[in-house]
């Protein structure tokens, strides 16, 4: 929570150019607004006390400000959004650059729902809350500032009137604030709790068809929801109070200062200074103005609440995580150096075969995410290119030329060679539209079919070292023997280095490497 | 008493009286200035002091009114709304994506909340209007046409912009979703990452310009309004008729368009919220789901069944068929095959999920298709309920003792779960691992005493000990019931005996 913060707080420092220009062109359009206020006071006192027209003076006056106020907005509305569609691409870029060198792990921790709500969710409101609340912040500090000095100087009693309301409405919000805020979090958490609750029956939907439980669950969601609007109508009743107290102190001026200097031209009440009625006139139409702002505030504080939130979960994902010091880490420099030695030592020609094993959960799969990392990012070993085939076969949504060449371009007849070596020729010519068919949602590959394509993907690259990290898993125990020979067969020509749990055959390899449970490595 | 105020009128009523209250006393405000500053003898100044105050007191009053009773309208609606959804779902299973329930229940929320977001906030405008238009008639008559202009240019501006916002909103879900999409694909290849020349990233600028363009048509009716509210004052102050000077009605018209700057916006203000319910009211109202036909045959009670045959199968996605299949009691049937080769689906349609896929017959006889819900299919990844465990394990009968859950925890493994039957699990509550869930599933099933039991990969993600524990509990069940287990993986040294495998098959 308070990492979020300091992390909001700096973004803030950061873009404060931006957010001065935001401020500024808000202050424009109030200023022009205060001007329309003074010019329509001003007409008024023209039409009504002179009996005249308004003067060219006034008409001017008017009108430059009535464009001026329109002007602003317009450009206001503009660049407010234009800077925020800047600043979310900033982010975004980083988190990006950020997600380019993660690990898979780190993204697997997270479910695809919540890294959708980054970008469709916690990027805007971060944005949201830098160039409208922050600037509001300041702005219903400054706005109100300069109000109370123009009318103290036009007259000093109604300004010191307002002076000495105005701190009475922080003092007031913290008073009923203090206690509100934590029961307005409190009816949020209940709202969304509630919410969960829901969202959890209509996931379980099989669940209930199978357990014929869906009128039971009807009672209670219906039993939860009863309980949770009479619990929540008793917080919120007091909740409304510090959210009605600006209406209150808005309308209740606007009364009294209306019924005061009416008074006062009437001269039924005499305080000792006399008002123009184009003094008075401002006044009453200026007075609003004190309050809106602040009013604004309030209705955009809920921004704070999900930019605090939306940040936690964004800084932690563009803040790149300390390098662990633990045994995995040491058994990866371990296997790099001997990758290293052996791929130096031996005549070119000969390539090494490892065979990796270990209990499950030992770290097998760390080490050679950890070891893939490496010999991405530090190219050693005469720039020897790496390849790894995981657990899982990935098919892209796309057509079966993108799924085997990626973002890289071959010609189409090593592309159908590789895929003839690893027993898909025929598979391929059922493909209604051949290399070009489009995959889908569902692709027609069985679990077999879906590890040679991958393998396929493999071979096409130019690489030293293929890393395999169990590339059977899934598959029956016939399967696994013709895919692992598959492999045998193909991959000859490469460094190769094989996680299984399944059997393989010991002459294959030249080299056994095992994983301790600490995640130690034997070589 | 608090049934006749939770009325929709009522919430309706007095927030429109807020909005209503609040223009009047400004126009009266002023007036009053007005009429003070060019007062003749006998001017009654104290009854319009006192409606002033009147004014200002309901002016707070119906606000803090509309508050409470537009949320507490708010939560009614919720309920009904989230109520009604439910019961229309009853038998139906949901085969949106991942995040269909947690859009439909920020669905409901919009629908619920479409009374106190836009409904009166729409309607205090339009009233509003009006209002003004009457009170122009009745003040200042000269000024009554280029009112009665203003108010049809604005309403024409609002649906034209209304129309526009709706092409947008549309674009704005298509976005969504593609990018939703592209962020899944993008992530899910991550293994695929290292293989690109270039890592491909996430690009979400599509997705936020058409948010920022649904934002802009917001600001332009909001310009519009500016500008069309700043002709109209500068018209009223600049064509008042010689007669007029120095009567203080005179401010009224002024004062009207100048507040209109005020309480219109709340009209553009409020468009994406109404945009957003339509869209809302539209997936609430076409939820994808399969609709399940229970088998309604009472056959089934009366005979216990001896054996299952399934014939014309066929599997959704696949263009081969399968072979028919049977099952007695006593004798399990095992289901091999790959990943991805069709077993889950094979059990869903065993089960009668999709009975146009399959014909069944039970102890020889032709059955009606339908969905078997007594007999239990444990899925492959099944989940929990967001409840106790105790409930989740009384689903299927509600009059189980703690000891009889207790003892089948202990049978699956999970004896550590047996001291805390009433914590909660699922959902924010305490999370149990894939393995464990799987045999907490299990023990589910196993509670219910079901005539034919289907089990979905039972094995995966155990260690050997769990898998022969568990083997050993579905041999003893399979003696005296219809079992089916498919699975990819094997316990070592167990004779499974019937086998099918669809990799051979399909």
């Amino acid at each position: 929570m308070k990492l979020s913060q300091d992390w909001l707080v700096k973004q803030s420092v950061e873009q404060r150019p931006a957010l001065l220009v935001v401020l500024l062109l808000q202050c424009a359009y109030i200023a022009c607004k205060i001007g329309v206020l003074w010019a329509l006071a001003v007409g008024f006192d023209a039409l009504l006390i002179q009996h005249q027209s308004l003067s060219v003076e006034t008409l001017k006056i008017l009108l430059v400000n009535s464009i001026g106020m329109s002007v602003a907005y317009a450009v206001l509305a503009q660049v407010r959004m234009r800077l925020k569609m800047t600043y979310q691409l900033s982010i975004h870029q980083q988190l990006s650059k950020v997600l380019a060198q993660a690990s898979q792990h780190q993204i697997r921790a997270q479910s695809m729902y919540s890294w959708q709500q980054v970008w469709l969710q916690h990027i805007p409101t971060v944005a949201n809350y830098l160039f409208d609340f922050v600037v509001q912040k300041w702005l219903s500090a400054l706005v109100p500032l300069v109000l109370l000095v123009i009318i103290t100087s036009i007259n000093w009693l109604i300004g010191v009137a307002l002076i000495l309301t105005l701190p009475l409405l922080p003092i007031f919000m913290i008073l009923v604030g203090k206690g509100t805020a934590n029961r307005h979090q409190a009816h949020f958490q209940a709202l969304a709790d509630l919410g969960t609750l829901f969202a959890d029956r209509l996931r379980n939907s099989k669940l209930l068809a199978q357990f014929q439980q869906h009128d039971t669950q009807a009672k209670i969601l219906d039993k939860a929801s009863a309980a949770y609007n009479i619990k929540t109508m008793h917080v919120l009743t007091l909740a409304f109070v510090s959210s009605s107290l600006l209406d209150f102190f808005s309308t209740l001026s606007i009364a009294i200062i209306a019924v005061y200097i009416g008074f006062s031209l009437l001269g039924e009440i005499d305080f000792g200074i006399s008002i123009q009625f184009v003094d008075g006139m401002f006044i009453l139409l200026v007075v609003p103005l004190l309050f809106a702002e602040l009013k604004r505030l309030g209705q955009l504080y809920h921004q704070k609440e999900a930019a605090v939130a939306a940040s936690g979960v964004v800084q932690e994902l563009i803040t790149p995580p300390n390098e662990e010091k633990d045994a995995s880490n040491k058994s990866v420099l371990t296997a790099i150096h001997r990758v290293a030695v052996l791929m130096v030592s031996e005549s070119p020609r000969k390539k090494n075969w490892i065979a990796l094993t270990g209990p499950s959960g030992a770290g097998k799969t760390r080490l050679l995410q950890g070891m893939l990392e490496r010999l991405l990012n530090t190219p050693l070993l005469h720039q020897s290119k790496v390849a790894m085939l995981t657990q899982e076969s990935v098919i892209l949504p796309g057509s079966i030329r993108e799924n085997v060449c990626l973002d890289r371009e071959y010609p189409t007849a090593e592309i159908i060679h590789v895929l003839t070596q690893v027993g898909l020729a025929e598979w391929l010519l059922q493909q209604p539209q051949g290399l070009a068919t489009l995959m889908g949602d569902y692709p027609p590959l069985s679990g077999g079919e879906a590890r040679r394509l991958a393998l396929a993907r493999v071979m096409l690259l130019d690489v030293d070292i293929v890393m395999l990290d169990e590339p059977t898993a899934f598959l029956t125990a016939q399967l696994h023997t013709e895919i692992s020979t598959l492999i045998h067969n193909v991959l000859q020509d490469k460094h190769v280095i094989w996680v299984s749990h399944k059997g393989l055959p010991a002459t294959w390899f030249n080299e056994q490497w095992r994983i301790d449970d600490c995640g130690e490595l034997s070589l | 008493m608090t049934d006749r105020l939770t009325r929709p009128w009522f919430s309706f009523g007095i927030g429109v009286i807020h909005q209503i209250a609040g223009l009047l006393l400004v126009i009266f405000a002023t007036w009053f200035l007005a009429a003070c500053a060019t007062a003749t003898v006998g001017f009654n100044y104290m009854l319009p002091a006192v409606a002033i105050r009147a004014l200002a007191l309901t002016r707070i009053a119906s606000g803090y009114g509309h508050l409470w009773w537009g949320h507490q309208r708010l939560f009614v609606r919720l309920r009904q709304t989230r109520s009604a959804l439910f019961a229309r779902l009853k038998n139906t299973i949901l085969t949106g994506n991942a995040e269909l329930e947690t859009q439909l229940e920020q669905d409901t929320l919009s629908v619920a909340g479409a009374w106190v977001n836009w409904l009166v906030q729409h309607a205090s405008v339009v009233l509003g209007l009006l209002l003004c238009q009457v009170i122009i008639i009745i003040f200042t008559p000269h000024d009554a046409l280029i009112w009665g202009g203003f108010a049809l240019t604005l309403s024409l501006v609002w649906a034209m912009l209304l129309w526009q916002s709706y092409a947008v909103v549309r674009a704005l879900v298509s976005t969504q979703t593609a990018l939703r999409n592209n962020i899944n694909h993008t992530l899910n290849s991550a293994s695929l990452w290292h293989l690109y020349a270039q890592v491909p990233t996430i690009s979400p600028a599509r997705y936020w310009q058409v948010y920022f363009q649904l934002q802009g048509q917001v600001q332009r009716g909001i310009v519009f309004l500016l500008v069309l509210t700043s002709a109209g004052l500068v018209y009223t102050l600049t064509h008042i008729p010689e007669d007029m000077l120095g009567n203080a009605l005179l401010v009224i018209p002024s004062v009207i368009f100048l507040s209109a700057q005020d309480w219109a916006v709340v009209g553009f203000q409020a468009q994406p919220e109404l945009l957003t319910f339509q869209q809302s009211q539209q997936r609430l109202q076409q939820t994808p789901g399969v609709v399940l036909k229970p088998d309604g045959n009472n056959e089934l009670s009366a005979d216990r069944i001896q054996s299952i045959q399934w014939s014309n199968i066929s599997l959704p996605f696949r263009q081969k068929t399968c072979p028919n299949i049977q099952i007695t009691i006593g004798m399990p049937l095992w289901i091999t095959g790959s990943s991805g080769v069709g077993k889950s689906s094979l059990l869903e349609i065993m089960q009668g999920m999709y009975p146009k896929y399959a014909l069944c017959q039970i102890n020889g006889h032709q059955r009606h298709d339908g969905f078997h819900n007594s007999w239990q299919l444990v899925q492959q990844h099944p989940t929990l309920l967001y409840t106790s465990i105790a409930d989740n394990l009384r689903m299927g009968d509600a009059t189980l003792t703690d000891e009889q859950l207790q003892q089948i925890l202990c049978a699956v493994g999970l004896n550590k779960l047996t001291n805390q039957i009433n914590s909660w699990i699922g959902g924010s509550a305490r999370q149990l691992s894939g393995g464990e869930i799987k045999r907490f599933a299990l023990a589910r099933a196993l509670l219910r005493q079901p005539e034919v039991l289907l089990i979905d990969e039972p094995f995966e993600g155990l260690d050997s000990h769990n898998q022969m524990r568990i083997f050993a509990l579905i041999s003893d069940y399979a003696t005296h019931h219809c079992v089916v287990i498919a699975t990819h993986l094997f316990p070592v040294n167990v004779d499974q005996g019937l086998t099918l495998n669809l990799d051979d098959v399909i």
